[in-house]
């Protein structure tokens, strides 16, 4: 079935989606990982049956809070992330940078004017 | 196409949350519903969605190469003058999409019908995406579907792929309104997505954007914003404070300008005479275009600009039958062919259909009691059984 065949590359594909345990399917092990780096987490075992075919990203296996991200195991990403998210609340918008000293080519915080997006979805939003 | 009721995982809730979908209840009432599934048959899904769905979506590239040489097009579609220029020269360009979803009728039997295309703002994505794929392991654990049923949905990977071929491991900033659950649950999702392609990402509320005196945009940290996933409709950003310097700007926006042209539901009667007759679109015409009265006392009144079904009514024999209240109207109304959505044990059921990184690839479907889709509707998921 066609529909299998894309399934298998979703079965292949990276979940790795929430901070749970998603054991979608058992960890692949036919295949070749790259060299990774020393610094990475824990590496796959690579099974005995391994073909050239390189590794692609996979969902998560049972151990949960990791999954196979490419050619190494990562934390999964999706949710309540580490990302350098600057979300700010409605009405408490800050005007100046937050996180660290603003790149070499950032603009002046003094200068930048803000609020100028953002003000018809927020109508939409105490209107709703 | 089968609604197959079904039980329900006793964990399903806990499952969402656990997974980031927080918004599976909103305002006390059923989002995510799983008391019952869709069937299709692989025949349905490949030769009734999937290959209408790429037809659709060249038909709507067909219009936007059209509409930027002709600015009669882009006034019947209410797009400010001053973007005109802007929008063509994103399209000449090819700057890249994401992804859109097609709105289709579909009953199982004859073909289905685009009703709109979210082509700017597409939400339900990680419950389509993910959620629903992780319903379908379970479900089949659970032997509620055969173990070989199917699920029509690689949104994942062409989202990952769309983000890799767009993105090229730069900075991606996404943008939108963070204080809502839904939004920022899709943005976190895409965000996702983009890290795994191999971006760094930061997300960034709408309010929070600045403009440098130049009228660059910059993040909160007074970096210029490169890249920009904004999950916001052109039309709000093009009438917002910043919205004159968006032309001049050096940020690629995904979805890109040209997309305005299409999150507009003018596009269906542009569409219909541009592809007359075809068999998967309804007649459509413009409210003030006398062909309208063609449709004869019974259609579907849609607002140019309008999300989840807001202030679109129902005629039926000269009386409106069902409407959502909204604040769109403003710019005016199309009307389209009245073909009721198909009822499935007291349901009514629309399926959206995806387009990802250039392909199709993801159903979705909304449930409701009322004929008209809205924000609250309940999303379903569905198999392929045979």
């Amino acid at each position: 079935m066609k529909r299998s065949s894309q399934v298998a590359l979703l079965l292949m594909g990276t979940a790795g989606i929430g901070a749970g345990a998603y054991a979608m399917t058992s960890p692949r092990t036919d295949c070749v990982t790259p060299s990774t780096p020393a610094s990475s987490t824990v590496a796959p075992a690579i099974g005995s049956k391994a073909t050239t075919e390189p590794c692609q990203p996979r969902r998560s296996t049972s151990t949960g809070y990791h999954y196979w991200y490419g050619s190494h195991w990562s934390r999964p990403i999706f949710w309540r992330s580490s990302s350098t998210a600057s979300t700010t609340p409605p009405g408490s918008v800050a005007l100046t940078s937050r996180g660290g000293t603003p790149s070499s080519s950032s603009s002046s915080s003094s200068s930048v004017s803000r609020v100028g997006f953002g003000t018809t979805g927020h109508a939409m939003s105490s209107s709703s | 196409m089968r609604r197959i009721s079904c039980d329900e995982r006793a964990d399903w809730r806990a499952a969402a949350e656990q997974m980031g979908f927080d918004f599976h209840t909103l305002d006390g009432e059923r989002y995510w519903d799983e008391r019952a599934y869709y069937a299709f048959t692989l025949e349905e899904i490949e030769r009734d969605l999937e290959a209408p769905t790429a037809e659709l979506d060249a038909m709507c590239r067909e219009l936007v190469s059209r509409a930027v040489a002709d600015e009669r097009m882009l006034k019947l579609l209410r797009i400010p003058p001053s973007y005109w220029n802007w929008l063509a020269t994103s399209f000449k360009r090819g700057d890249p999409s994401l992804y859109g979803r097609f709105d289709l009728r579909y009953d199982g039997s004859g073909p289905a019908k685009l009703l709109e295309y979210n082509a700017d703002t597409p939400t339900a994505v990680f419950e389509t995406a993910v959620f629903q794929w992780k319903w379908l392991e379970d479900a089949k654990a659970r032997r509620i579907v055969p173990k070989d049923a199917d699920q029509y949905n690689s949104l994942h990977e062409r989202l990952i792929a769309g983000w890799q071929d767009i993105g090229k491991g730069r900075r991606l900033h996404l943008a939108g309104m963070t204080g809502n659950a839904e939004d920022l649950g899709t943005l976190t999702y895409l965000e996702d997505c983009a890290r795994q392609a191999g971006l760094q990402t930061t997300i960034v509320a709408m309010e929070a954007i600045g403009r440098a005196p130049r009228g660059g945009f910059v993040d909160m940290a007074n970096a210029p914003i490169e890249l920009m996933f904004k999950l916001y409709p052109w039309e709000w950003m093009m009438r917002e404070a910043f919205g004159s310097s968006l032309p001049g700007a050096a940020t690629q926006f995904v979805e890109p300008p040209w997309k305005a042209i299409l999150s507009n539901k003018g596009i269906l009667p542009l569409l219909w005479s541009m592809f007359p007759r075809h068999p998967n679109l309804l007649p459509g015409y413009f409210e003030d275009d006398e062909k309208a009265a063609e449709l004869g006392s019974s259609y579907v009144r849609k607002p140019l600009y309008s999300r989840e079904g807001a202030n679109v009514e129902l005629v039926v024999a000269g009386h409106a039958v069902d409407q959502d209240a909204g604040p769109y109207g403003a710019e005016g109304f199309i009307r389209q062919a009245l073909s009721p959505l198909p009822q499935l044990d007291g349901n009514y059921a629309v399926l959206g259909s995806w387009f990802a990184a250039g392909q199709p690839c993801g159903l979705s479907i909304r449930e409701d009691l009322s004929p008209i889709t809205k924000n609250t509707s309940r999303f379903l998921p569905h198999a392929i059984v045979g």
